[in-house]
């Protein structure tokens, strides 16, 4: 016999228990299910394998970094180590403590939760199965979907968890290889594999396309690759891997066949939304190519059925999600909300660190405005250069007409961190005058935007 | 080659204008002097002709859009290699000294008027297009106080609360607020936000206003003078009186300005007179009411009524003035309340007049007796001067021959 559900969410993701929560403090009655497994549960692949295991491995490997290099003039340390044993086990606590606060959330919100693999039995019915139990039958009014997605593997990249690693595998590593190459330059390969080169891994980066980190303009992206190539990372763009024998991987390259030695390949080309085993044909939904779903801009796919996150076409970012999540539950609930940002911010903790709120130049002008892009170099600022991190820049992209800030892009030490403020002034409209009559604190690197819109100043005309 | 041809600046302070409509489109050949669209200034619709022959390739705004001065309007390719320079527009209303600004000020209701989210969403919320609000913020920062006062439909605070569905579209038909009657709206609600209305109403026997208007018309047309006897309407005799009754009460030709905590009395009297036309409703102005002639006053109405039923009025004609008169007497009604504009503090409104029972000499006559309504503003004024403004009007109208106490 079916059990009702008046909202059901798939998926406790970033998105997904996001929505649960904003649907339960709207008054609905919400069954949040989640397979778990080696690449989830409760806070989905963010927490448990991807945005926090990996900003916990980078702070290591940094800290190490900087007491065994020249990094850091004047610091010397001897005897500096690291313990990838002891690192796991602190990570481990670190996702438990997070993955306990949702649940909590989840709990004081009454969020029902199911524990299983979901898929569509029909427009309104799901079925959830979960080894050694009895299979489910719900029936929904309405359904969330925000399944997330996983990475994708070339044909003969398959990772084996030995020899050929996901970002998966590194980041549960206890013990480090001597060498690794990296397939593909984007942010995923781009983080670990500086990450693994500051552990003092030998680290080479294969990128089929001629450039890294294609979704940032050059000049952001150059400070992060002299900066590789300072840490001894060797790159070999538009370059494709064969094959991986033994400990030699076989390149395709421009000028003919390359090959390197290394001891374990860390595959990480890009990622693909779960959408393929959900039987959403049985909801009616059809696929976009790509295999995400289409949505509105209320995230509906139709009447009953919602989409967020990474099933949806757009950056698979985990805070693009929870704010879908906000839209998705409120629509559903009848109240007016729309997905319609000014900015989603991308942020890459490469060395440098990457930034990007609102439009870029480029973006602005291919959508019809005219703007003009306001630049700083890191080293202009003056706590950077106490940070003996110089190597880096801030871009601010104002609309002539208003004076608005349409976006700002920053390459340089914390740069994550100051999306924030950037991205505040970009949602708020702030106009140039707006982000120079805030008095931004000195010494720090949020001065980076305030200084590089000293030139649009207002000048008395005479 | 192709020439722009941008907003000019239409005089009086007016800094952008709402694109009423369009007489050409992209694509059309148009020559000099064609209807080329038609505006709305603060009061006015003014149709701009085309100072070029050529071929429309771009217009600078959709209609219902706001205009800046200064701003692209149209963009035509001529076939001359050289035109001179860019013609002097089209209107009377055309300052020639005010050359547009070099670089536009960017219009405020356009897409990507500057809003905040919570603006974006509230906005949303009660089913307003952004790009249809003029932002009263610095460089047309949309605030909560432009999308009017429909109570937010906010979220439940949290805890236990039933979803509810999306608020039910208005039935019947919905259209834009546009034009005259948008300005009408928002200066109305200003005033009956701002201006604590006072009234007195009084009944006046007109007998002997209709008879010496009688008297005076009859005297000019034996003059041979037929143009300045039709314009001597009865309307123009109670604007001669009005005009000089007001300048011998300051009150009621004043400006309040709260914010600088002061009061402003004008030293002559432009006299707004309320005008029916087709376009809505407009109050041209007479300039100087006090200094002018009883003739110079009637010469004046006849011409702004004209030319506001034909639409040519100039802005120039349209500026406000100190005070204002309404005769909604000709359109049929006997009594009515006024709203005073905002930065004046009195209006008068004159009824139909109508035959009714009077006493005079402690006999019953039929008389013709006329509604005359002050309403005054009470921050500038108490009961007591609204009282003996209306009483010296009414005594006035009553008995035209007390014009000539002002000459004692």
């Amino acid at each position: 016999m079916a059990e009702p559900a008046d909202l059901l969410v798939v998926g406790a993701g970033p998105g997904g228990y996001v929505a649960a929560a904003r649907a339960a403090q709207l008054g609905r009655e919400v069954t949040l299910v989640e397979r778990g497994g080696s690449e989830g549960g409760i806070g989905g692949s963010c927490l448990h394998v991807g945005c926090i295991p990996s900003k916990a491995l980078i702070e290591l490997a940094d800290a190490f970094h900087r007491s065994t290099s020249s990094s850091q003039p004047g610091l010397t340390v001897s005897g500096a180590n690291f313990d990838l044993v002891a690192f796991q086990g602190w990570k481990a606590e670190v996702v438990g403590t997070l993955a306990k606060g949702v649940e909590g959330l989840l709990d004081g919100r009454r969020v029902r939760r199911l524990a299983g693999e979901l898929r569509f039995a029909g427009p309104a019915r799901a079925v959830v199965a979960s080894a050694g139990e009895p299979a489910r039958f719900i029936d929904f009014r309405q359904v969330i979907v925000a399944t997330g997605s996983r990475p994708v593997f070339p044909p003969g990249l398959q990772p084996d968890g030995r020899r050929v690693l996901s970002s998966t595998d590194v980041l549960a590593l206890s013990e480090l290889p001597g060498s690794v190459a990296v397939v593909g330059a984007g942010y995923i390969g781009l983080e670990l594999g500086t990450a693994l080169a500051k552990l003092g891994v030998r680290v080479t980066v294969i990128e089929a396309l001629d450039r890294i980190l294609p979704g940032f303009d050059s000049d952001l992206t150059r400070p992060v690759q002299r900066r590789l190539e300072a840490l001894g990372v060797e790159l070999r763009l538009g370059s494709r891997v064969r094959a991986f024998e033994g400990e030699e991987v076989l390149l395709d390259e421009q000028e003919g066949e390359g090959r390197i030695e290394a001891e374990r390949l860390l595959v990480a080309v890009g990622r693909r939304p779960n959408t393929d085993e959900l039987g959403l044909e049985a909801l009616g939904i059809s696929l976009e190519p790509g295999g995400t779903i289409a949505v509105d801009d209320s995230m509906r796919a139709s009447d009953t059925v919602a989409a967020i996150g990474d099933v949806t076409a757009g950056p698979a970012l985990a805070h693009r999600a929870s704010a879908q999540a906000i839209v998705a539950a409120e629509a559903l609930c009848g109240l007016p909300a729309v997905f319609d940002p000014l900015s989603v911010p991308e942020v890459v903790f490469t060395d440098p660190e990457l930034a990007a709120v609102g439009m870029t130049a480029t973006q602005a002008r291919a959508a019809g405005l005219e703007v003009d892009e306001l630049k700083l170099p890191a080293s202009a600022n003056g706590r950077a250069a106490t940070l003996a991190a110089t190597d880096g820049l801030t871009k601010v992209v104002l609309e002539r007409s208003n004076g608005r800030v349409a976006g700002v892009q920053i390459a340089g030490p914390h740069a994550s961190e100051l999306a924030a403020g950037a991205g505040l002034a970009v949602e708020m409209m702030a106009t140039a005058e707006d982000v120079l009559a805030t008095i931004h604190p000195h010494p720090t690197l949020s001065e980076g935007m305030h200084s590089a819109l000293e030139p649009a100043r207002r000048t008395p005309v005479g | 080659m192709e020439v722009e041809f941008r907003l000019p600046d239409l005089g009086e302070g007016v800094a952008e204008a709402e694109i009423v409509e369009w007489h050409v489109a992209v694509g059309e050949e148009l020559s000099a002097d064609d209807p080329l669209v038609d505006v709305q200034t603060d009061k006015a619709i003014v149709s701009i002709p085309s100072p070029y022959t050529g071929k429309v390739v771009g217009l600078g705004a959709e209609e219902e859009e706001m205009v800046a001065v200064g701003a692209v309007l149209v963009t035509v390719e001529t076939a001359d290699a050289a035109v001179g320079a860019a013609p002097e527009a089209a209107t009377e209303a055309v300052s020639p000294t005010q050359p547009p600004p070099a670089s536009p000020s960017p219009s405020p209701a356009r897409e990507g008027a500057l809003a905040s989210p919570a603006i974006r969403r509230l906005a949303r919320e009660r089913g307003i297009e952004l790009e249809s609000i003029a932002g009263s913020g610095p460089k047309g920062r949309i605030q909560e106080s432009d999308l009017g006062t429909t109570p937010a439909a906010d979220l439940p605070p949290g805890g236990p609360a039933s979803a509810r569905p999306s608020a039910a579209p208005l039935s019947g038909r919905t259209l834009p607020l546009r034009g005259s009657r948008r300005l009408v709206a928002e200066a109305m609600s200003e005033a009956w936000r701002t201006i604590p209305h006072i009234t007195d109403l009084r009944e006046v026997e007109v007998s002997n206003l209709l008879e010496a208007r009688r008297l005076l018309k009859a005297r000019l047309e034996s003059r041979g003078e037929a143009e300045a006897a039709q314009a001597l309407t009865v309307f123009a005799l109670l604007a001669t009186i009005v005009a000089g009754v007001v300048s011998r009460h300051p009150a009621v030709n004043a400006t309040v300005d709260l914010q600088q905590r002061q009061i402003t009395y004008h030293d002559r009297v432009d006299l707004n007179v309320a005008v029916s036309t087709p376009q809505g409703l407009l109050a041209p102005v007479v300039r100087a009411a006090d200094t002018l002639s009883m003739s110079g006053i009637a010469r004046e109405l006849q011409r702004l009524g004209t030319a506001a039923r034909d639409g040519t009025l100039a802005a120039s004609d349209l500026t406000r003035g100190t005070v204002t008169a309404s005769n909604y007497g000709s359109l049929g009604s006997p009594s009515g309340t006024t709203i005073i504009q905002p930065g004046q503090t009195a209006i008068v409104g004159f009824g139909r007049a109508v035959e009714k029972p009077v006493v005079r000499g402690g006999a019953i006559v039929v008389g013709s007796v006329m509604q005359v309504h002050c309403s005054g503003d009470h921050r500038a004024m108490d009961g007591l001067e609204l009282q003996a403004f209306t009483a010296e009007l009414a005594a006035t109208v009553e008995n035209p021959a007390l014009l000539l106490a002002e000459r004692d």
